[in-house]
């Protein structure tokens, strides 16, 4: 398969007459964006603008982000199979981004947590809405961060339960994402990469990358659409196997949608497939189940799908702490028991003052293991003079907000895949 | 907690879905449990079945209060029907 992935870059965004790309600027319509969200009924209130990286700007209320694409070539459509998409096999022909930008989906409303209040010392409280992002300052370590966010703030009407909220709020961004997406089909990119993973070279050795990705299905039951999806399905299976280049068209999204389909792991070894390794395929472990004996099975089916492909190699991550990490310790385990020798790329847990181990299974087999850091933020998040995502901020958003401790289910990094700026030491 | 109260002489028998993480964290007396949703129990088994199910999980667990452990041990239910 083969994959032609043309940029756009984003340096700035600003609102104007019309909608179009030219020369890293893009300008949006902001009447025709709110039209597009305001096509479902039961959106009751949508609010767009824009956050630029180094502006004193708070983004609340963030469920997620979405870097618009578009297939020009090819069959299928990006982000396929959720919120009704088509589930026809991406990854093949060309398609067109807009770089270093994001459609940013903040969800306020009656359902909304509270914010965080702020309270001296770091916060280990894991209940403690830690969703926002920091666009300034020693609290910009996210990804989105770095990013020209159009920021769309929606409220749906009272009464829809989980799964219809999701739908509608989910729906609208993409149709957003869609739209703007659009105007740079027929355009010419400043710089193209082509993924060609179609010949292997036998000399070089062959790679896995194995992300773990937690399934919604232990909350929201087998048929829910929320949670990180493949092709639309978040349900608790036996591993996918799915060629690099799907993931490039985000066949995987939701939840983290943005670091998904701009993982450096996928990229760097699709980059070094033909020069350094032959990058075989994307094995996904669907993880979060219930019982130790479908961990480890789930583990030998990872295992034994990378020795059918041909693998020597393989790269483990995970999504989700906790017990889930019995299925990356079970994972690698498998891996290296099969003879494949593999690297963890995790979070840390929180060190807990010294007294913790920072992986919660200390498996021998884990020989590699490559830190993303702790998920701590240990200087507080200075006050900011804006903050978007709501209709109604309460005040409490502006001030300096304390630091957090990189605890167990701390969920304001995420950082799976070492995209952000929060490790303990840089190299 | 197993270990703290063993540390004050009193003997813990662990249930847990994931043995791996108590017996890890060096908890001496590990019972298999069934799933993290439902760990001493199967909603999907007939009443009788569930019952017969649960009375072997604490049985083991029984079992395992009066077992005498040198470290980290697995009691498995299943294997002491």
């Amino acid at each position: 398969m083969r994959l032609v992935l043309a940029t756009f870059p984003v340096q700035d965004a600003r609102f104007g007459p019309r909608t179009r790309w030219h020369d890293g600027v893009l300008e949006i319509d902001r009447e025709r964006v709110l039209e597009i969200i305001r096509s479902d009924p039961s959106v009751t209130f949508a609010d767009v603008d824009l956050a630029h990286p180094r502006e004193a700007t708070r983004i609340v209320n963030f469920v997620d982000a979405i870097e618009p694409r578009i297939k020009v070539e090819g069959p299928g459509q990006v982000y396929p199979g959720i919120c009704g998409r088509s589930v026809v096999p991406v990854g093949r022909g060309r398609t067109h981004r807009l770089g270093g930008f994001a459609v940013v989906e903040c969800v306020a409303g009656p359902d909304a947590r509270p914010p965080v209040l702020p309270e001296p010392g770091p916060t280990r409280d894991i209940a403690r809405r830690q969703d926002f992002i920091d666009m300034r300052g020693p609290g910009a370590v996210r990804p989105f961060a770095s990013l020209v966010n159009l920021v769309v703030s929606l409220e749906v009407a009272p009464g829809l339960g989980a799964e219809d909220r999701h739908l509608a709020t989910h729906g609208a961004v993409l149709r957003v994402a869609d739209d703007l997406a659009g105007v740079v089909t027929d355009l010419d990119p400043p710089s193209v990469e082509t993924f060609d993973l179609s010949a292997k070279d036998p000399s070089l050795p062959g790679v896995v990358f194995i992300p773990l990705l937690a399934s919604h299905e232990f909350w929201g039951g087998p048929d829910s659409k929320v949670g990180t999806a493949i092709y639309g399905q978040t349900r608790l299976s036996a591993p996918w196997i799915l060629h690099p280049t799907e993931m490039l068209d985000g066949a995987v999204s939701q939840g983290t949608s943005w670091p998904l389909i701009n993982n450096p792991i996928t990229l760097e070894l699709a980059r070094r497939h033909g020069r350094e390794l032959n990058f075989l395929a994307v094995i996904i472990h669907r993880s979060n189940w219930g019982g130790q004996a479908e961990m480890e099975l789930a583990a030998h089916r990872d295992a034994l799908a990378a020795v059918l492909l041909g693998a020597q190699g393989a790269i483990v991550t995970t999504n989700i702490r906790g017990r889930r990490f019995v299925e990356v310790a079970a994972t690698v385990k498998a891996c290296e028991g099969e003879g494949i020798r593999t690297v963890l790329v995790t979070e840390e847990e929180d060190t807990e003052d010294g007294n913790a181990t920072p992986l919660l299974i200390n498996d021998p087999a884990i020989v590699a293991a490559v830190s993303t850091g702790t998920g701590a933020v240990p200087e507080p998040f200075a006050s900011v003079e804006r903050v978007l995502g709501g209709r109604e901020i309460d005040p409490s958003w502006f001030a300096e907000l304390p630091p957090l401790a990189g605890r167990y289910g701390a969920h304001h990094i995420q950082d799976h895949y070492g995209i952000g700026r929060q490790s303990c030491a840089d190299y | 907690m197993a270990k703290e109260l063993e540390r004050r002489g009193l003997p813990v028998a662990l249930i847990s879905a994931i043995p791996v993480i108590p017996l890890g964290a060096s908890a001496n007396r590990v019972v298999r449990g069934v799933r993290v949703e439902h760990v001493c129990g199967d909603p999907g088994l007939s009443p009788e079945a569930d019952r017969t199910l649960r009375r072997r999980i604490v049985g083991t667990a029984l079992r395992a209060l009066q077992t005498k452990v040198a470290g980290p041990t697995l009691f498995d239910p299943a294997g002491s029907a």
